[in-house]
C-alpha cells in the first residue's frame, strides 16, 4: 500500500498503556511533567537556533514517540533534556537547516542555566547570541558523545520512524477550502488554529501520536472558529476532512484541557526545576518517597 | 426479412426484461441500503452513548445538533502503521554475500521466523564527526517514503551487537543490470529495452514528483527480478530538492560515467536533469550492452561526451560559459562543423524516434532534456516493437545467489563530501591543439574525400596526425559515402586529441571503437551473423538481434533495391550515417 502523505505512524493502545518510564516506577505525574518540560525545552532551543516551527514540531513528535511503549525510553535511563537535544539534532540533520553539535550543546547549556524549567518562550526571542560558548572543551566532548549515543538510541527505539507529517499546511488548505479567508477576522482564526496545533504538541495525551494530521487540523479550526466567533457551515463540515464527530470531540477536549494542564505545571515548578536529567529524576523520586514516608 | 423482424421482436422483449430486472435490482438495493442504515444508526447510537456522557462533562464539546440520520458517510482512514524498536540482526541468517560496495556490504539472507529471503545492506558507519551519518539517514528516510513498484522496498532496519551497526532489510532481487549485462551474450531486445526503460523512468518520475533526486543512477544500482520487474536501488546519494535555489549542492555526485556535463563543469545549482542525463546513459548502455561513456577521469569524461553529443555553443547552451570549470575549457573557434550534434551513427539499430529520445536525454544543455513524464509519453514506446510485457521477460540465471566476481567500474563519489573544498577541474587540455590546427594546415581535411572501404581505426589515426597521404592509396569511388565517413572521423579526432594529450600510450588501445560500425570494420562481420538469433517479442513483430529496425530497412530497400546483399550492407552503413549528426548541412 502506498502510504498516505497525510499519515503518521500512530502509537498502539498497548504502547500508550505502558510507557517505558512506568516500568521503572517513575510516578506518572512526574513523567507527564518531564515530557512537558522536555517539549517546551525543545521549543525554546528551536527559537534560539532560529529554526522554523515545522522542524521544532517534528523534533517534539520524535521526542514524544521515544517515550511510549514498554520498549520505549525510560526517564530512569534517559534525561528529558538529553532526549530533547538529540531529537532536535536528528531532526535538523534531515531538514534544510542542519545545526552543528556545538551550537546545539551551547544552546542547551544556556537554557539549563536559567533558574526555571518554565521558560517563557516570548522572552527568549533574540536572546542568547549563538556565538557565545557556555561549556568548556571537556564538557563539550562529553556532551557530544552523549548526544550521539542518544541519537542512536532514538533511531533504534523508533525503528528509524523519524519522519513526521505535520498538520500546519493542511490547516491552511482546509481554511481555504472552507472559504474562510473572505472573512475579515480570518487571519485571527488562522493564527488561533495554528496556536492550537502548537500547544497540542505538548499534550500529555500524546495527541500527535494518536491522531492523524487531518483530524488535528480540523479540530484546531473548529476550536479557533468558536473562539474567534466565525460561523462555520451548518452541516457537518468536518466530515469533508475525514474527521468524524467522535474524534473531533475527543480532540477538542484534549486541546482545551491543555491550558489547564500547562497552568498546573507552571504552578508546580514555579521558580523550581523539573528534573531533566537521570540524576535529578532519581533524586526527585527519592525525595518524594521520603516525603510520603 | 421475416427472421429479421423476429429478431427485432425478440430484442424488444429482451430489452423489457432487462429493464424490469434492473428495476428489481434497484429496489432491492435500496431496501438493503435502508436496512444497513438503520443497523448502522442503531450501532452508532449504542456505542456513542458512553462517549456522549463523556462529552457532556465538558461544555466545550462540539454542538451536536440532532440531525436527521443520514446514510453514514465514508470517511477516509489514514494508515501509516506504527513503530517498534529495531530487531536484532540475529533474526536473519546470511545465505551468501552479494557485493561489497563503496558504502556498504550487501548479502542475501533469510528471515529465520518467516523464511522470507531478503537482501541485507549493512551500512558502513563513519561516526566521528556528526553522529549518525547523514547519508545513511537520508537513504533510509527517502526509501521509507519512496514506495513505488519500481523502487526497491525497504522493509525494516536492524541493529546489531555493536550499537553503531545498522542494516537495511530490502526485498531481494535476483539481478542488477550491470552484472546481468556482463553475463549476457547479446544485448537486450528492443522490446525489452523499452520495458526496462519505462519502468526505470516511472520510478524516476515518482521520485521527481516527490522532490527527490536520485543522483547515482547507473546499471549496478538498478535491480531486476526474474519476473521482469525492475526496481531502482541505492539511495545513498539521493536527497530532497532544496526549496531555495541559493543553497549550493555538491557537484560530486553521480558515478563518473553517468555524470551530466553540467556537474563535470562544476555547477552547484542543478536539478532533476542530472538524473535524466544518467537515464540517457543507461538507455544507451541497454542498447549496446556496454557503458556508453566510460571516461577515465573528468577530463576524459567530458571529451567523450563532446565526441558523442557534439560541442556546446552559445546558441545551444548559453549558460555553458558561465559554469565554473568552463573557463579552463577553450572551445575551438566557430568553425563550419562546430556543434555537429548527436552522433547517431553509434546507434545504427535504433529507430529515428529512439534516436530523438536518446539524444534529447543526452542533451548537453540540461534545459533541453525532457522530464521523466515526457519520456514516458514519448512515441518511442508506442511504435513497434512494443514494450515486452514483464511476464514475458526471459529469465536469466541469477548470480546474486552465489559468490561472484565483478568487473571494476568507477564508484560513486565519496559520500558526505561537501561542495566546498572540491578542486576545480582543469579542462584546458581538451582542445589545446585543435584551434591551431583549425587555422593551420588542418583545414584541408574538410575537402579530402577518402575511402569508405578503409579500415576505420586507421582512418581515425590518420585524422589524428593530420596527414591524409596514406588514404590516397585506398581512395574510393564512392564520394557520397566518403563525406559521411569524414564526419565520423572528425569527432573521433576530437576524441583522440584529448586522449593524446592525456598520454600517447593510450593511443593504440583506444583507436578501434567497435561501436562505430563501418564497412571494412572487423566488428561488422560479427554483428551481421547474430541475425539468426531471433526471439519473438511483441506478437506479430519478429525481432532480430543485430539488424536495423524493419521500418528502417524498408526505406533502404527502396533505394538500393537491385544491389546485391553485400553492396546493400555497405550502403546500409552509408545510409545509417546519412544525417549522422543532427543539424548537419550536407
Ligand atoms: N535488494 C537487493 N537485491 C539483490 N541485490 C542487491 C539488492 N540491493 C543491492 N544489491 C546488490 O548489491 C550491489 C550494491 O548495492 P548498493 O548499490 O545498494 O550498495 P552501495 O554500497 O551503495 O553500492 P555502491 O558501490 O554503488 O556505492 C548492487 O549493485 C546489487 O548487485
Ligand atoms: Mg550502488
Amino acid at each position: 500500500m502506498q502510504p498516505s502523505p497525510l499519515a503518521n505512524p500512530l502509537a498502539t493502545v498497548a504502547q500508550l498503556e505502558t510507557p517505558g518510564s512506568q516500568l521503572d516506577r517513575i510516578p506518572p505525574d512526574l513523567e507527564d511533567s518531564a515530557h512537558f518540560a522536555g517539549a517546551r525545552l525543545t521549543q525554546a532551543a528551536g527559537i534560539l537556533l532560529r529554526l522554523p516551527q515545522e522542524v521544532v514540531a517534528q523534533a517534539i513528535v520524535v521526542f514524544m514517540r521515544f517515550w511510549v511503549g514498554p520498549e520505549g525510553g525510560s526517564l530512569a535511563e534517559f534525561g528529558a533534556e538529553q532526549v530533547s537535544a538529540a531529537s532536535l539534532y536528528l531532526t535538523t540533520k534531515l531538514s534544510a537547516y542542519p545545526k552543528s553539535a556545538r551550537s546545539l550543546i551551547n544552546v542547551y547549556a544556556y537554557l539549563a542555566s536559567l533558574p526555571t524549567t518554565c521558560i517563557g518562550l516570548e522572552q527568549l526571542k533574540g536572546k542568547m547570541p549563538e556565538t557565545c560558548y557556555f561549556v568548556t572543551e571537556g564538557t563539550y566532548e562529553r556532551r557530544r558523545t552523549t548526544l550521539f549515543t542518544t541519537e542512536q538510541r532514538i533511531l533504534r527505539t523508533l525503528g528509524f520512524n523519524v519522519h513526521v507529517n505535520l498538520p500546519y499546511t493542511l490547516c491552511i488548505t482546509y481554511l481555504q477550502a472552507l472559504d474562510i479567508f473572505t472573512h475579515p477576522r480570518a487571519p485571527e482564526l488562522a493564527k488561533r488554529a495554528i496556536a492550537h496545533l502548537n500547544t497540542a504538541l505538548l499534550s500529555p495525551q500524546f495527541l500527535y501520536l494518536t491522531h492523524q494530521p487531518p483530524a488535528l487540523a480540523t479540530a484546531a479550526i473548529y476550536l479557533a472558529a468558536r473562539e474567534v466567533g466565525i460561523k462555520m457551515p451548518e452541516c457537518e463540515w468536518w466530515e469533508v476532512f475525514d474527521t468524524d464527530r467522535e474524534e473531533l470531540g475527543f480532540l477538542c477536549v484534549g486541546m482545551l484541557s491543555l491550558e489547564g494542564f500547562a497552568q498546573g505545571e507552571r504552578d508546580k515548578w514555579e521558580g523550581k526545576k523539573c528534573p531533566m536529567s537521570v540524576e535529578d529524576m532519581e533524586a526527585e523520586v527519592k525525595r518524594r518517597r521520603e516525603v510520603d514516608g | 426479412m421475416a427472421s429479421r423482424w423476429a429478431n427485432e421482436e425478440a430484442d424488444k422483449v429482451e430489452e423489457q426484461r432487462r429493464k424490469k430486472d434492473k428495476e428489481d435490482k434497484k429496489r432491492l438495493k435500496l431496501q438493503k441500503q435502508q436496512e444497513a442504515e438503520a443497523a448502522a444508526q442503531a450501532a452508532q447510537e449504542a456505542d456513542s452513548r458512553p462517549a456522549k456522557r463523556r462529552r457532556l462533562s465538558n461544555d466545550n464539546e462540539p454542538s451536536t445538533k440532532s440531525t436527521i440520520p443520514e446514510a453514514e458517510r465514508k470517511l477516509l482512514r489514514f494508515e501509516a502503521g506504527g513503530w517498534s524498536p529495531c530487531r536484532h540482526t540475529s533474526n536473519f541468517e546470511t545465505l551468501n554475500h552479494i557485493e561489497e560496495g563503496s558504502y556498504g556490504w550487501v548479502s542475501r539472507a533469510r528471515d529465520i521466523t518467516t523464511n522470507q529471503v531478503v537482501a541485507l545492506k549493512k551500512v558502513k558507519m563513519d561516526y566521528a564527526q556528526d553522529g549518525f551519518p547523514i547519508t545513511a539517514l537520508r537513504e533510509i528516510s527517502i526509501l521509507q517514503k519512496a514506495r513505488h513498484t519500481n523502487i526497491v522496498r525497504l522493509q525494516e532496519i536492524l541493529s546489531g551487537d555493536d550499537p553503531q551497526e545498522c542494516v537495511l532489510v530490502m526485498e531481494f532481487l535476483e539481478h542488477d543490470l550491470k552484472t546481468l549485462q556482463e553475463e549476457m551474450s547479446e544485448p537486450f531486445l528492443a522490446s525489452e529495452v523499452k520495458t526496462l526503460l519505462r519502468q526505470l523512468t516511472s520510478a524516476m518520475g515518482f521520485l521527481h514528483e516527490n522532490y527527490i533526486m536520485h543522483r547515482d543512477l547507473k546499471t549496478s544500482n538498478i535491480l531486476l527480478n526474474n519476473r521482469g520487474q525492475l526496481k531502482l536501488a541505492d539511495f545513498g546519494m539521493a536527497r530532497y530538492i532544496p526549496s531555495s535555489t541559493t543553497a549550493p549542492l555538491t557537484q560530486l555526485v553521480v558515478t563518473l560515467w553517468y555524470r551530466a556535463p553540467e556537474l563535470l563543469l562544476g555547477t552547484t545549482s542543478y536539478g532533476t536533469e542530472v538524473d535524466l542525463w544518467s537515464l540517457g546513459c543507461i538507455f544507451a548502455e541497454l542498447l549496446t550492452k556496454s557503458p556508453i561513456l566510460p571516461g577515465k577521469n573528468e577530463v576524459d569524461q567530458l571529451s567523450l561526451i563532446f565526441s558523442l553529443c557534439g560541442l556546446p555553443s552559445e546558441k545551444t547552451w548559453p549558460a555553458f560559459y558561465r559554469l565554473p570549470n568552463a573557463k579552463s575549457l577553450k572551445l575551438p573557434r566557430e568553425h563550419r562543423h562546430a556543434n555537429l550534434g548527436f552522433n547517431r551513427a553509434k546507434f545504427p539499430f535504433l529507430t529515428a524516434s529512439g534516436i530523438t529520445l536518446l539524444s534529447s536525454l543526452l542533451a548537453l544543455n540540461p534545459n533541453d532534456r525532457p522530464t521523466a513524464a515526457e519520456v514516458l509519453e514519448h512515441g518511442y514506446f508506442k511504435e513497434q516493437p512494443k514494450p515486452k510485457p514483464s511476464e514475458m521477460f526471459p529469465t536469466f540465471p541469477s548470480k546474486a545467489g552465489q559468490e561472484r566476481r565483478r568487473k571494476r567500474s568507477p564508484d560513486a563519489p565519496k559520500r558526505g563530501e561537501v561542495g566546498a573544498g572540491i578542486k576545480a577541474v582543469d579542462f584546458s587540455s581538451i582542445f589545446k591543439d585543435r584551434e591551431e590546427e583549425e587555422s593551420g594546415g588542418g583545414g584541408h581535411r574538410l575537402r579530402r574525400p577518402f575511402a569508405v572501404g578503409y579500415p576505420f581505426c586507421r582512418l581515425r589515426l590518420v585524422a589524428l596526425v593530420g596527414s591524409w597521404t596514406a588514404t590516397d592509396r585506398t581512395r574510393s569511388v564512392n564520394d557520397c559515402a566518403s563525406v559521411i565517413c569524414f564526419e565520423i572521423c572528425y569527432t573521433s579526432a576530437v576524441y583522440l586529441y584529448s586522449r593524446l594529450l592525456l598520454g600517447p600510450h593510450d593511443l593504440l588501445h583506444l583507436c578501434p571503437l567497435p561501436s562505430f560500425p563501418c564497412a571494412g570494420d572487423p566488428s561488422l562481420g560479427e554483428r551481421d551473423c547474430v541475425g539468426d538469433l531471433e526471439r519473438v517479442g511483441d506478437p506479430g513483430v519478429t525481432e532480430c538481434r543485430g539488424e536495423p529496425e524493419c521500418a528502417e530497412r524498408g526505406r533502404l530497400g527502396d533505394l538500393v533495391g537491385d544491389r546485391s546483399r553485400d553492396r546493400l550492407r555497405v550502403r546500409d552503413r552509408a545510409r545509417a550515417g546519412d544525417g549522422v549528426r543532427d543539424g548537419m548541412i550536407g
